[in-house]
């Protein structure tokens, strides 16, 4: 049985559920109801787990889930690197992106930039060749600049409405970010007949999913 | 001092009775195993200088740097053996002429060793920052026979350890390298083409992309090398080839994506046809998989790649493959084909039963006070006895005073009776005298 580790946050989750369902796998029990952490799959060839998604990639590279489906901002920003990425499912789709206030002299000395992307921000400004001092922060990022505590922010956008209520402004984009489908690397070996054409179905649901927006629209 | 100065650094782990004891029998198993192979054992040492620890790898931030008191150089504590195996064929034990200059040698020479290493940076949780490596390596020869030797021993070296189970997974590094020059290649070319479009600027693969590229195969991530490379034929053969993975259908869906025109790589599926067949005639107990976009462990694998899994553990536990070439730059370029494996994870898999098993004969002899206990001949007799039983590998403990006990470990116990001394229980004859 193959055990895939969920990011619990709703706007994955919302996303997700529906490409695994086209893929066969759906949770016996609505994932939304529930307050069990394990749930099995209505075809019992997998279990769910919910948890959050900084913890998805730790569980994967020790071997504890088989699979996991987390944001590519996590990725980036996780010290574990020992998985297989293996699809992009393309949902929950936005701009890891840098933010500031309109028209805002540069600060003499380092740019400071508060960020819960650390390790992506000190990448970023390091290939421009920008001396910076990073700011980690967790949460209500927008607050920084309009306290003067740091001079931009790293940030995921994806209206951009937060930011504008903030009165802050985009400016670059980082990198674009999506929902990605990690495997353990000793899984991808040892159950390779059981996740190899799971992997194929998720792709052809994501094909699908495509194809519909394109019509659609 | 602060209060936690005991504390072991993060990562770092010490091994304690009973599995201390697991891990040193477990240690003499694989080395006798490779001695009885005709592996040379070696002893290279914890350190060297730092230059000699990293030729044809790259372990910089993975090795741990002091100064040398005497000569001001910077010395390494080794975090891999198998650079100084090469260096100690190339250099310490090749033959030289009158002036002292190594000469280039064609004799075969399979060397063995194991000890500790310790890695500057902690691995992962299930990785010991001070494994307990054993490895084997075969220098001089470039025939595949010799890597499948080496694979054979190393799956016999983890079977000797009790794991049946095992998955033996081959790849070959060739087959990304040459796609990553080709995907260098074809950008060059279209920078000529469209060398003034601004389009194309985004697109140039320059060295930290080529990094960015290997790291993208390395995990696979069809996502990552469209978004480096852009739509494009070898774009597409890569995204194609991180897919390959499995059974031997792996095999024949390499054959047909390189089917149009790469002899090459056809080559290169050849030769993990062969030994995949081999393998399959001399351990048709290992099943054998396949990966072709491989990773390259540590940089010095160049060639033929494998690494064994156990089912359920959630990484390799023991990698090889050839690296033929390290030893030119200690003057002596040789074909090289070997493995190794960290002990500490081999015996982590064992299990309980083979811990038990280390420990299970243990003779208790309690404490007899001299005055009381009668004769001389009683005690001699008693001293004869201990001195058998250990002679024949059994464990004696001697109590040192009235009020020590028999320890939980010690399931038999050494008693006087009228027919001399006698253990109760008595020992059942085994067929392995040893522990």
């Amino acid at each position: 049985m193959l055990t895939i580790a969920l990011n619990k946050g709703t706007r994955i989750l919302g996303k997700c559920l529906p490409l695994l369902a086209a893929a066969g796998i759906e949770p016996a029990e609505d994932l939304g109801a529930t307050r069990k952490l394990v749930v099995p799959s209505k075809c019992g060839a997998a279990r769910l787990v919910i948890m959050r998604g900084d913890d998805v990639p730790t569980f994967v590279e020790y071997g504890a889930a088989d699979i996991g489906i987390v944001g590519k901002d996590t990725l980036l920003e996780t010290n574990a690197t020992d998985y297989y990425e293996r699809l992009d499912l393309g949902v929950a789709r936005c701009n890891l992106m840098t933010a500031g206030e309109p028209n805002a002299t540069p600060p003499v000395g380092p740019l400071r930039v508060a960020t819960k992307f650390a390790k992506t921000a000190v990448a970023f400004f390091a290939e421009r060749g920008q001396q910076v001092s990073i700011i980690k922060l967790s949460g209500a990022l927008e607050l920084a600049p309009q306290l003067g505590l740091a001079d931009q922010i790293v940030d995921i956008v994806e209206t951009g409405a937060t930011l504008k209520a903030n009165g802050l402004v985009p400016l670059e984009v980082v990198t674009e970010i999506s929902t990605r489908v990690i495997v353990n690397r000793v899984a991808m070996k040892t159950s390779h007949a059981e996740i190899e054409p799971l992997l194929g179905r998720l792709r052809a649901a994501v094909s699908a999913r495509a194809a519909n927006a394109v019509e659609a629209s | 001092m602060a209060q936690d100065f005991w504390r072991l650094p993060k990562g770092v782990d010490e091994v304690l009775p009973p599995r201390a004891r697991q891990l040193e029998l477990l240690r003499r198993q694989v080395l006798d195993l490779f001695d009885s192979w005709g592996y040379d054992y070696i002893e290279p040492p914890m350190i060297e200088y730092l230059d000699a620890l990293l030729v044809g790898n790259d372990l910089k931030l993975q090795t741990l740097q002091v100064a040398d008191q005497v000569t001001g150089r910077t010395l390494g504590v080794r975090a891999d053996m198998t650079s100084q195996a090469a260096r100690i064929d190339a250099n310490s034990l090749s033959a030289r002429d009158a002036t002292g200059k190594v000469l280039s040698d064609q004799e075969t020479r399979r060397l063995c060793y194991a000890g500790p290493l310790v890695r500057a940076n902690p691995p992962g949780v299930l990785e010991s920052r001070v494994p307990l490596k054993a490895g084997a390596e075969i220098y001089g020869c470039a025939d595949v026979s010799a890597d499948i030797e080496v694979m054979c021993l190393a799956i016999d070296a983890v079977s000797a350890a009790g794991l049946d189970s095992v998955v033996i997974e081959l790849g070959h590094v060739g087959f990304v390298h040459r796609l990553v020059d080709a995907a260098l290649l074809e950008i060059e070319e279209l920078e000529i083409e469209e060398l003034d479009t601004e389009e194309f600027d985004g697109k140039r693969l320059e060295p930290a992309q080529e990094q960015r590229l290997l790291e993208a195969v390395r995990i696979k991530s069809e996502g990552d090398i469209q978004a480096l490379l852009g739509p494009g034929d070898v774009a597409e053969v890569l995204c194609h080839l991180v897919r390959l993975m499995g059974d031997a259908d792996a095999l024949a869906d390499a054959r047909v994506l390189f089917a149009d025109n790469n002899a090459n790589m056809l080559e290169l599926v050849d030769q993990l046809d062969y030994c995949a067949s081999r393998l399959e005639q001399l351990r048709p107990n290992a099943q054998v998989r396949f990966d072709l976009s491989a990773p390259v462990g540590f940089g010095y694998h160049k060639a033929l790649v494998f690494a064994l899994y156990e089912p359920g553990h959630g990484q390799a536990i023991a990698r090889g493959g050839r690296y033929d070439g390290i030893g030119e730059q200690f003057g002596n370029s040789r074909p090289a084909t070997g493995f190794d494996l960290n002990l500490k994870t081999l015996m982590g898999l064992q299990g309980v039963a083979a811990s038990f098993t280390a420990t299970a004969t243990s003779v208790w002899v309690p404490h007899i006070d001299a005055t009381l206990a009668g004769t001389d001949s009683v005690n001699e007799e008693l001293l004869a006895k201990i001195q058998e039983l250990r002679s024949t590998g059994t464990r004696v403990v001697q109590a040192l005073c009235d009020s020590d006990e028999q320890p939980e470990h010690c399931a038999h116990k050494l008693e006087h009776s009228n027919n001399g001394w006698r253990l109760t229980p008595p020992i059942e004859n085994r067929k392995n005298g040893k522990n």
